[in-house]
């Protein structure tokens, strides 16, 4: 305790308590209007590390959902351009069973079923070689290439023999840290594994239809070996469906999951981040009363001397 | 009769006295003033008669001991402000959260993933560069910042040395003048103030030890050193290390100062060990960025196709010397590297595995050995130390270690085991070595199409980028990955500067107690030097109504006579 306290004592100490009071407020009012209580890592080293993670997790799962919302548009395309496959070749096996059936029908009938059968082929091939956003979904890794064309015609000129030019890998997507989701498949492994080529079929149909050696008998037997050929490949494609319906599945759950983490990291990010403004509210508060205190103290203390007594 | 005398005396040393009075009221807010009190003496004559008062002595309060505890709080406050100055300088240099390197690490990495999705679309690849040439601008923003930082401290510790070296200097001739007036018999109490408002600056700026000599002299020593014997004052100097910090000496030696406290030790602290710390934190951080991701970049393949020539951007400075003594930023292993050449006429593919001993083969070595395998030419530039390879017409060349074609046994999964090719700055994606050089390769950023998310050239095929993702959850720096180390260096800075600041508080509350404890010594009360002034004026009332009365008495004995 000190025993004198002169006026240099009173002041150096009302300085110092109202410049760690204002500095406190200022603190406050910028907390509270800037709605931010850790700006830089210094206002809260322990939680800075913290924080820094919320944040890299919030911008790390907005990409990832942009990944797999490329996915499964992909995917999507993807399993339209093979259902569109999955009805050509429903179509191909109901003008067999016609073809095999009409046993007597006159050669005039075959060739509009052939000709039919024609257009079907055409169509595969457009589905085969569809594209999304102008790349190529069944080249594989090749998405630039087109990957079905016709590498021999008959001597009418219609198709005979289709070659694949894409590349043999499926193309990934990251869709988490570390995991990835096949979404562009190689075309050669879908429309023309041995035993279920779908393009084979169909231009087997066709020239079963044109077959002019064939006779009635015959053309029926024949026909029936095709059915058989066009329903392994439509299980084939099915099966392709199937696999690509499960990959959207499961995007489709990430996707949902991925929202409930990312809104899990905003909130995580927030409560560090945020001024708790209640809090900030009531400290700033109870800082002016302390302040207008020291002030008011200041301005009594500092006036009276003798001075004001010796008339 | 004495009478006259003794009344003149009064007033005269009441007259002396309202004058301290009115110095110390006039001083009252001036700082480093020490109240004075005035001491009388009754002046005696012939030993028997007393005869009035004197004036002996001014006295000057002081208080030694609180003192040198003020001196010694007053260093370590000074020291605390300069690092807490500076870290706030480093924590606004490193960023705040949005605008970072740890952020750039971010957005740099969530491009790579997000460009799996879409590969070939040129487009989103110039984003993923942008992020790259961002994350780049952001480490040599930092490091420029830190080295701009260094350089004003640098000029800052300058003006500290030569602002000890005057105010020694203003002591020692303080010192003279005291001795002098002090020597004569007087009281130099306004010199004494004078003295120790300058110690009072000195202590700021470095730790002072105050060693009081006769005729009211004072020695100051700090760490190692006299700054002030006497009437002279020791002159220090400032010179520079070749590795770049700087070192407080007495002029004329080679003795370097370590300052307990005060400013200079401060600011010679962050300016030698913290700034080059945190400095050489982002260099190697940049470091590891350019060393994993180029490895991944360099054993990929683009889709503008196969290499026909490369070039070296990391130099060698002595090409024909083994690899291993030219201390190379990232340094190449005892292991190899394998080279495939496309011929592209014939459509066939060679895989040639080189063996490579830094120990032992040199650059040229090393291009000798490129030049041996077909469809390949390497040559080495002595003056720049780069190599660069070229294929022959009609061959191309790539390190992604695919199946040669004809197959024969399938690819190579890790085609530079020996770490050639970040070793020398081949095909990488960055070019530099650490926080200040980092850049992405320039020919990339003209043509997207060079940047190798492939590893086998197709426009689909996202497997390179998948690999070069992975550096971001990879452990690289004492079991953190790229971004976590950089989270801990500014939160490092961080709670240093909460530590600091804390010290600062407890340091300046301590300050404020002291100068308390001193003013209630040595400071100015108005009220008492007004009490003071009231006994004074009686003083004066009192001797000039003895004299009056006095007068009376002898008016009525010369009446008598009269």
């Amino acid at each position: 305790m000190n025993i004198r306290v002169t006026a240099q004592t009173q002041t150096a100490n009302a300085i110092a308590y109202q410049r760690q009071q204002f500095a406190m407020l200022a603190k406050f009012q910028d907390q509270i209007s800037s709605g931010l209580r850790v700006k830089l890592p210094s206002d809260d080293p322990s939680q800075f590390p913290a924080l820094t993670h919320a944040k890299a997790a919030q911008l790390r799962l907005t990409m990832y959902s942009q990944t797999i919302a490329d996915a499964t548009t992909d995917l999507n395309a993807s399993v339209n351009a093979l259902q569109e496959v999955n009805n050509i070749l429903v179509r191909a096996k109901e003008i067999a069973i016609e073809g095999a059936n009409s046993t007597t029908e006159p050669r005039g009938g075959y060739e509009a079923l052939a000709k039919e059968v024609d257009s079907l082929i055409d169509r595969a091939l457009r589905a085969a070689n569809s594209q999304q956003d102008g790349k190529y979904l069944f080249a594989g890794t090749a998405t630039t290439t087109t990957p079905f064309r016709v590498a021999l015609t008959d001597t009418n000129g219609r198709p005979a023999v289709i070659e694949y030019l894409g590349a043999t890998d499926r193309s990934r997507v990251l869709i988490s840290q570390g995991e990835t989701v096949q979404v562009r498949y190689a075309g050669n492994q879908v429309f023309q594994s041995s035993g279920t080529n779908v393009f084979e079929a169909l231009i087997g149909l066709r020239d079963d239809l044109r077959a002019a050696a064939l006779s009635g008998a015959n053309m029926g037997q024949a026909i029936s070996a095709r059915l058989g050929q066009i329903d392994s490949a439509r299980n084939a494609i099915g099966e392709t469906i199937g696999e690509q319906s499960a990959t959207l599945a499961i995007l489709d759950t990430l996707q949902a999951r991925i929202a409930d983490l990312k809104l899990d990291a905003t909130i995580r990010a927030v409560e560090i981040e945020g001024t708790d403004y209640a809090e900030a509210m009531m400290r700033m508060k109870s800082q002016d009363t302390a302040l207008q205190a020291t002030l008011a103290i200041s301005a009594r203390l500092l006036q009276p001397s003798l001075l004001d007594f010796l008339r | 009769m004495n009478a006259f005398p003794i009344g003149i005396s009064a007033i005269a040393a009441a007259s002396r006295a309202i004058d301290l009075v009115g110095q110390n009221i006039a001083n009252a807010n001036t700082p480093g003033y020490h109240r004075q009190r005035i001491n009388f003496a009754n002046r005696v004559y012939d030993g028997v008669h007393g005869v009035g008062v004197d004036v002996v002595s001014l006295t000057r309060y002081e208080a030694q001991s609180i003192r040198t505890a003020i001196l010694r709080a007053n260093s370590d406050a000074a020291a605390i402000e300069a690092r807490l100055n500076i870290r706030r300088q480093i924590e606004a240099s490193l960023g705040s959260s949005s605008g970072d390197i740890g952020n750039g690490l971010e957005n740099f990495f969530n491009s790579l993933e997000q460009l799996t999705a879409r590969p070939d679309e040129v487009a989103l690849r110039r984003t993923s560069l942008g992020t790259a040439t961002d994350l780049a601008a952001r480490f040599r923003n930092a490091s420029t910042d830190l080295d701009r930082l260094r350089a004003n401290l640098s000029q800052q510790i300058t003006q500290t040395v030569s602002e000890v070296n005057s105010l020694a200097k203003r002591i020692a001739e303080l010192n003279t003048r005291i001795a002098h007036v002090e020597g004569g018999g007087q009281s130099a109490n306004d010199l004494r103030d004078q003295r120790d408002q300058l110690i009072h600056e000195l202590s700021q700026r470095i730790d002072v030890r105050i060693v009081q000599q006769p005729l009211g002299v004072v020695n100051v020593i700090t760490s190692g050193t006299a700054v002030v014997v006497g009437e002279f004052a020791n002159t220090l100097e400032l010179s520079s290390t070749p590795s770049g910090n700087l070192v407080v000496s007495p002029v004329g030696t080679t003795q370097s100062l370590n300052f307990a406290s005060g400013l200079l030790s401060g600011q010679l602290r962050e300016h030698n060990q913290d700034l080059p710390a945190i400095r050489a934190r982002l260099d190697s951080l940049a470091a590891a960025l350019i060393q994993n991701v180029n490895q991944v970049h360099a054993t990929g393949i683009g889709t503008a196709g196969l290499l026909s020539t490369t070039i070296s951007t990391i130099p060698v400075a002595d090409v024909s010397q083994p690899l291993a003594t030219q201390n190379l930023p990232f340094a190449i292993n005892n292991g190899q590297l394998t080279v495939s050449v496309t011929d592209v006429i014939a459509g066939t593919r060679t895989n040639t595995t080189l063996s490579v001993d830094p120990s032992t083969m040199s650059l040229q070595d090393l291009a000798t050995a490129f030049s041996g395998i077909t469809g390949l030419s390497a040559t080495v530039n002595t003056s720049s130390g780069t190599i660069e390879m070229t294929a022959l017409p009609g061959y191309e060349f790539d390190f992604a270690g695919r199946d040669t074609v004809p197959s024969s046994g399938g690819s190579v999964s890790n085609p530079d085991t020996a770490g050639v090719l970040v070793g020398l700055g081949i095909n990488g994606l960055f070019i530099g070595t650490n926080a200040a050089s980092i850049a992405v390769r320039s020919d990339i950023l003209t043509d997207p199409r060079l940047l190798a998310a492939s590893r086998s050239g197709l426009p689909g095929d996202a497997t390179n980028l998948e690999r070069l993702a992975a550096v971001r959850d990879e452990s690289l720096l004492t079991g953190r990955t790229l971004s976590a180390d950089y989270t801990d260096i500014s939160a490092s800075v961080g709670s240093d500067m909460l530590m600091l600041r804390d010290q600062k508080n407890t340091q300046d509350s301590l300050l404020l107690n002291l100068f308390g404890q001193e003013q209630s010594v040595i400071g100015v009360d108005m009220n008492e030097e007004m009490l003071n002034l009231l006994t004074y004026q009686r003083m004066i009332q009192g001797a000039s109504k003895y004299m009056a009365t006095v007068n009376e008495a002898l008016d009525s004995i010369f009446t008598m006579l009269g």
